[in-house]
């Protein structure tokens, strides 16, 4: 399962136990956000 | 279909990615964690931020940049959560929708006004969100977008650093999947903070292990119609009747709905004459620039006399003794927490009158997803609590998730 996809629990127990990286964690997000809004009006970037 | 759910006001990329990067260092390097450590979290546009623009859902703060930080931000931010943006709330917390549509069906409303916060969970593109409810705008959306929205009860919560409403209304919630997930943010939040005189000690050592542990007999909920039940829309008249057979051992009806009949009335009168006073900048200076809708409250608020205000205020301590004996017998209150399914439309963020009672009285109250229209959209179903009992109560709202679904 991608990690955007878990709670936010088992997010913070995987991170703990190094399953996956903080950056890793972001780009999986960031990826799911992008797919959803990419060239947005946002006053962010991507 | 262009998949486009607007949930952001503002996010970053690249600070998100360093923040991440800082967040391994700090593991990697065997420091102590704090308990959301790498934990992404969205905020709602209403709270300060010292790193992002915080815009109220305004145009007239596009881009307003603040150095300080609300206390939410700050407390999430010390226990070790990464903030990845801010989402859209309807302008400055009220009825005049923002960009956001409903991840389920972009054709309909997600709620608001803690639009985006709401959306972005739904979607996946957040883990957890912060809102906030004057009305209905934690509870609303959440049941509108399918997922769980819990606001704690009045002054568990700092308010300093987010757009001020109302003193007496305005309350902090939270987004996200699972009632454990409520407990890890909530014993992180719930601290008493000095610039929001409103807030109490509340102890929340263990609170995300403490929701999930079961009570020593099953629970029993009061089902409360609400002076509201002519507006549910069929197909939930349908569902919660079903819903109540499912329960009969444990629900009882309480019979005199009329009992909160004046109650719509006092809110509207303190949330009114609250933001014709907090708002009034952006009424005075910029009136013909601000929504409708938002233009008419505040000048209703304007207009209500001083007596109304006391009368209203007076009574929410009264309606609230009253209903409390309840809570000597029964855990919590079934209701529903919106008219129905979300909407047709974008411009228009659905009814707040189911939540109106709870939020004027303080309550800790839910929004569980549990329910499906008729066009398969999410319908919530609404748990309200004791105050100031809210691990009790959110140990009562994860029984029923778990026996309805």
């Amino acid at each position: 399962m991608k990690p955007c996809f878990l709670s936010a629990k088992q997010i913070i127990d995987k991170i703990k136990n190094s399953e996956f990286s903080s950056v890793e964690l972001a780009n999986s997000f960031i990826e799911r956000i992008e797919e959803f809004e990419k060239k947005n009006s946002c006053l962010g970037f991507f | 279909m262009k998949k486009k759910i607007h949930a952001w006001a503002f996010f970053d990329k690249k600070s998100f990615l360093e923040k991440s990067k800082e967040a391994d260092d700090w593991r990697l390097s065997g420091k102590p964690l704090g308990p959301l450590h790498g934990l992404p979290i969205a905020i709602k546009d209403i709270f300060k931020t010292d790193d992002m623009p915080t815009g109220y859902g305004t145009s007239l703060k596009d881009g307003h940049r603040t150095r300080d930080e609300a206390e939410v931000v700050r407390l999430l931010k010390n226990a070790g959560a990464i903030i990845m943006g801010k989402t859209v709330t309807t302008e400055l917390a009220y009825f005049d929708a923002g960009k956001t549509a409903n991840p389920y069906d972009y054709s309909r409303t997600p709620g608001g006004s803690s639009s985006g916060s709401a959306a972005a969970v739904a979607s996946f593109m957040a883990p957890v969100a912060i809102g906030s409810q004057t009305n209905g705008s934690v509870i609303r959306p959440a049941s509108y977008c399918g997922v769980i929205g819990y606001k704690p009860s009045y002054g568990l919560v700092s308010r300093s650093g987010a757009l001020r409403l109302s003193f007496l209304l305005d309350q902090v919630g939270i987004f996200g999947r699972t009632i454990e997930d409520m407990g890890l943010v909530s014993k992180v939040i719930m601290q008493k903070d000095h610039k929001d005189k409103s807030t109490k000690i509340y102890p929340t050592e263990n609170m995300e292990s403490s929701v999930l542990k079961d009570h020593p007999f099953e629970p029993k909920f009061f089902f409360v119609e609400t002076p509201k039940w002519k507006n549910l829309d069929s197909n939930s008249k349908k569902e919660f009747e079903k819903l109540r057979k499912k329960l009969q051992k444990n629900v009882v009806d309480f019979q005199d709905a009329s009992f909160f009949e004046k109650v719509f009335e006092y809110q509207q009168i303190i949330m009114e004459t609250d933001m014709a006073y907090n708002l009034s900048y952006f009424y005075n200076e910029h009136k013909n620039k601000i929504g409708k809708k938002l233009r008419e409250a505040i000048e209703r608020g304007q207009s209500y006399k001083s007596k109304d205000y006391a009368e209203a205020v007076d009574h929410m301590e009264v309606y609230y003794e009253n209903i409390s004996e309840m809570f000597n017998h029964f855990h919590a209150i079934i209701t529903p927490a919106t008219t129905g399914e979300a909407p047709k439309g974008l411009d228009y963020t659905g009814s707040p009158e189911f939540c109106t009672i709870w939020t004027y009285l303080g309550m800790p109250s839910i929004s569980l997803p549990i329910l499906n229209g008729s066009n398969k959209m999410p319908i919530g179903v609404q748990v309200v609590g004791e105050k100031f009992d809210d691990v009790r109560f959110l140990r009562s709202a994860n029984w029923l998730l778990k026996k309805l679904t």
